[in-house]
């Protein structure tokens, strides 16, 4: 009798442990995203798997360019890419192709949110009951004043605050905006050029704030918020809606300024921000002025394109809309395609060409 | 059953079980990552002699194996990252070489350098000289991912073991970058991390340029020239644009007047008579774009001005590295990109430039030699036939004075510095010897070899360098 009941147990053993696994094998979704997108994706991901729950999203929120970067240079198997700046999925995927395949990381996106940049504070922050949207530049310009600013580098939000200053200048037409907040605060400096037709600023090869600056450089825009937080800062520039999800004062900056408004698509053009140097393989990035369009692709290199496809319909959903909307992020009133002919036909089904 | 089967049976059936539980053994399973790969053998003997590193420094370049790497002086500690949401990668011991005893390895940098990292792929980012020197990060608490207030020695390495083994090659590389602390109280930011790194390069953040002038005599002058020729106290003009950009630079007339006969520099270079008589001016842009003048527009003209500068900063692309503004021009003459000044005036047949009087070494009273294209033996004749500058200065014990001299940084345009080149030796008549860094002088546009009242005898005057640099009755000046 023993042996047949050693026998029973163990197979009783390897049943539970297959039914148990039966039970809870999932199919990985990673997702690499911006840190702006935190605390909408999260709820995204909530909802999503609620929906699927045979899906498991795994996410990782980084500055735009390092989310591509970690598909395109660490070669990491992610399933959905989510930006800050559309711009930079054909600048950064279509333009580099897989070592493997010799064929591009990417070759669609769809533009699917917007936001607006805006000066984030805390009721303690030096000149709170000063400050507003017409004496912003020069307030966050005073030397006693510490302003964060996320690594235009690394970081969408980075290169937009240098933007800012640029088009508030060309604005007001007032030429000495820009001097009094950078001039003497980093090693090498960052440099600005006001040509007929477009305001160059040029980010140099190593961006290190001196030991007096009144400027704050971190990696990514979501780092501030806990020196914001903390009263290592003053004042840093944020997108509105990551403001908002934090509950923080907020100083909107006017539409010319902003970046987030349909009506100022030209002005926005007039302003370009190009790093000084070969940061990628074949690309010296060069970021030219529009409306904030956040963007999703799906690399090529994903291990789960057909449930990425899922995540993304399900983002671009009328419950994604509302998930999103309701961490006031706002969503395109129409999603925009880049080459609609390459997009699974899963989202083709959703999206107007 | 016999015991060895019932042996047998039991273990393929509790392997079995052990793999049934742990392919499931969480939801987050990711397909097999590189992170999960085997080491692979980076120390296979056929591996151990291939070059793993290209080391780049402005005088030479080396490649490294991994034992030639390991042969460096070590330095080791504890290295763990936050990525730029948040998330921790706790502190583990690294070891490897500090990117200071690298870049002092392939021969040293100063702070106009970054040093380059660069991964197999291509991704490339550059740490400042302070970073290297003096660990100058930002570092957060592993347990909180707050940022630290007091200040850790941290050092910058490159480094080839975590917890005593090799890196694992497929995630790492052979070589990854690390900021280690001697204990384990901090993490950096995750992108100071490269991975599979191959290549490291001192690399000076300033670029140089040259601008051909063509004339009765013809020359290139370089980007140090040019720059100690528009010195505000020499011939340095400005000009203010309709957006409040000043842009900075030398008349155009200074540059015709240069090749317009054999005197260059002193007394009266600019040619009034060869100007009444009339030639034109070319101004020729990198892509072959002219704009030409009148002699008699450009003749004393201080306001078609050759800029170098705008706003204190170097050109941006579109005109680097000089481009045509000034008040008498309109748009289309202000041409960006210049490489050339082409003065329509019959080449003189000898060499009009007034190189110093060829002196023989034993008739020489001073010296500049070492790492140049041609050893300059000189003496006051030879040196006062040369563009001589008056300015006032800042002795650093002495206070304010006036200096006559000849310009430091055109004795060695003219011996020809080489690249890779990085400090002076300077001698005394009474062997005395001091150095100085050749960027510190090269960005000194007032420093001269300056005349005493003791014929024969020549001080350096050194603006804004301290005392120690100002030697004295010096014999020779040795680039090194």
């Amino acid at each position: 009798m023993r042996k047949p009941f050693a026998i029973l147990v163990i197979l009783s053993l390897l049943g539970l442990g297959l039914g148990s696994c039966n039970g809870q094998q999932k199919t990985p979704l990673v997702v690499f995203a911006a840190g702006s997108l935190i605390i909408p994706f999260g709820n995204i991901e909530k909802a999503f798997e609620e929906k699927y729950p045979n899906i498991d999203v795994q996410a990782e929120y980084h500055g735009s360019i390092q989310v591509i970067r970690h598909a395109t240079e660490l070669h990491k198997p992610i399933d959905v890419i989510a930006t800050a700046d559309a711009a930079l999925i054909p600048m950064l995927m279509y333009a580099t192709n897989m070592p493997e395949t010799d064929q591009p990381y990417a070759d669609w996106s769809i533009r699917f949110a917007s936001n607006h940049l805006a000066l984030a504070y805390a009721p303690e922050s030096k000149y709170a009951d000063e400050i507003n949207a017409e004496n912003w530049a020069e307030i966050i310009s005073r030397p006693d004043v510490k302003i964060g600013i996320a690594d235009p580098r690394f970081d969408a939000s980075g290169y937009r605050a240098l933007m800012a200053f640029a088009l508030a200048e060309i604005a007001d037409k007032n030429y000495g905006l820009f001097a009094p907040m950078f001039d003497k605060q980093l090693t090498f400096p960052v440099t600005i050029f006001r040509g007929d037709e477009l305001t160059t600023i040029t980010v140099p090869e190593i961006l290190e704030t001196k030991p007096e600056s009144h400027i704050v450089i971190r990696g990514a825009s979501i780092q501030l918020i806990a020196l914001l937080e903390s009263g290592d800062l003053d004042y840093a520039f944020e997108y509105e809606s990551v403001i908002a999800q934090h509950n923080l004062k907020l100083v909107s900056l006017p539409a010319e300024v902003n970046l987030g408004e349909q009506a100022n698509e030209e002005f926005y053009k007039q302003v370009q921000v190009n790093l000084d140097f070969q940061r990628f393989v074949s690309i010296k990035p060069q970021f030219r002025g529009e409306r904030i369009g956040y963007g999703v692709t799906i690399p090529a290199s994903a291990e789960h394109p057909d449930e990425a496809a899922q995540f993304i319909a399900f983002l671009l959903s009328d419950e994604g809309r509302s998930l999103m909307e309701a961490d006031h992020h706002p969503m395109f009133e129409t999603f925009i395609a880049d080459s609609y002919e390459n997009l699974p036909s899963v989202l083709q089904a959703i999206m107007t060409k | 059953m016999k015991p060895y089967l019932r042996l047998i049976l039991s273990g393929a059936l509790l392997l079995a079980l052990t793999f049934t539980f742990a392919a499931c053994s969480g939801e987050t399973q990711v397909a097999p990552s590189a992170t999960e790969a085997p080491v692979e053998a980076t120390s296979a003997p056929t591996e151990a002699a291939m070059p793993v590193l290209e080391i780049v420094g402005l005088t030479e370049t080396k490649s490294l194996t991994l034992e030639e790497i390991k042969a460096l002086p070590v330095t080791e500690g504890y290295a763990g990252i936050k990525s730029s949401t948040g998330k921790i990668t706790p502190p583990v011991m690294v070891k490897g070489v500090a990117l200071k005893d690298l870049a002092e390895f392939i021969g040293g940098m100063d702070e106009t350098a970054g040093f380059n990292v660069v991964a197999e792929d291509g991704y490339s980012i550059t740490y400042s000289f302070d970073q290297l020197q003096n660990g100058a990060f930002i570092a957060y608490d592993p347990a909180t991912g707050d940022e630290l207030k007091n200040p850790v020695e941290l050092t910058a390495i490159l480094a080839y073991e975590v917890d005593g083994k090799p890196l694992d090659s497929k995630q790492d590389g052979t070589l990854r970058l690390a900021i280690v602390s001697a204990e384990l109280n901090q993490v950096t930011d995750g992108h100071w991390a490269v991975k599979w790194v191959n290549k490291l390069e001192v690399k000076s953040l300033g670029e140089e340029w040259v601008l051909q002038l063509d004339g009765a005599i013809s020359k290139p002058t370089d980007r140090v020239s040019i720059e100690s020729c528009g010195a505000p106290q020499c011939h340095g003009s400005s000009w203010t644009d309709d957006k409040g950009q000043e842009w900075a630079g030398v008349p155009l007339y200074y540059f015709v007047g240069s090749v317009d006969d054999e005197i260059a520099h002193e007394g009266p270079a600019f040619n009034r008579t060869l100007a009444d008589a009339g030639y034109s001016v070319d101004v020729i842009a990198a892509d072959g774009y002219t704009v030409t003048f009148d002699a008699a527009r450009v003749q004393y003209n201080k306001d078609i001005i050759v800029a170098y500068k705008v706003n204190e900063n170097p050109l941006p692309d579109d005109f680097f590295p000089l481009r045509l503004v000034g008040s008498d021009l309109d748009k289309k003459e202000m041409a960006g990109m210049i490489a050339q000044i082409k003065v329509g005036l019959e080449p003189l047949p000898a060499t009009a430039e007034p190189a110093p009087a060829a002196l023989s070494e034993a008739d020489a009273t001073l010296t500049v030699s070492g790492s140049v294209n041609q050893s300059l033996f000189l003496n006051e004749a030879a040196l006062r036939a040369m563009e001589v500058l008056t300015i006032n200065a800042e002795h650093p014990k002495n206070g304010k004075q006036d200096f006559d001299g000849v310009s430091l940084n055109v004795l060695l345009d003219l011996a020809g510095v080489k690249d890779g080149a990085t400090t002076l030796l300077v001698t005394a008549s009474d062997g005395y010897t001091s150095e100085v860094s050749l960027s510190d002088v090269r960005a000194c546009t007032d420093c001269l070899l300056g005349f005493t009242d003791t014929l024969e005898k020549f001080n350096l005057v050194m603006p804004n360098l301290p005392s120690n640099v100002w030697a004295k009755d010096v014999v020779k000046i040795e680039v090194k």
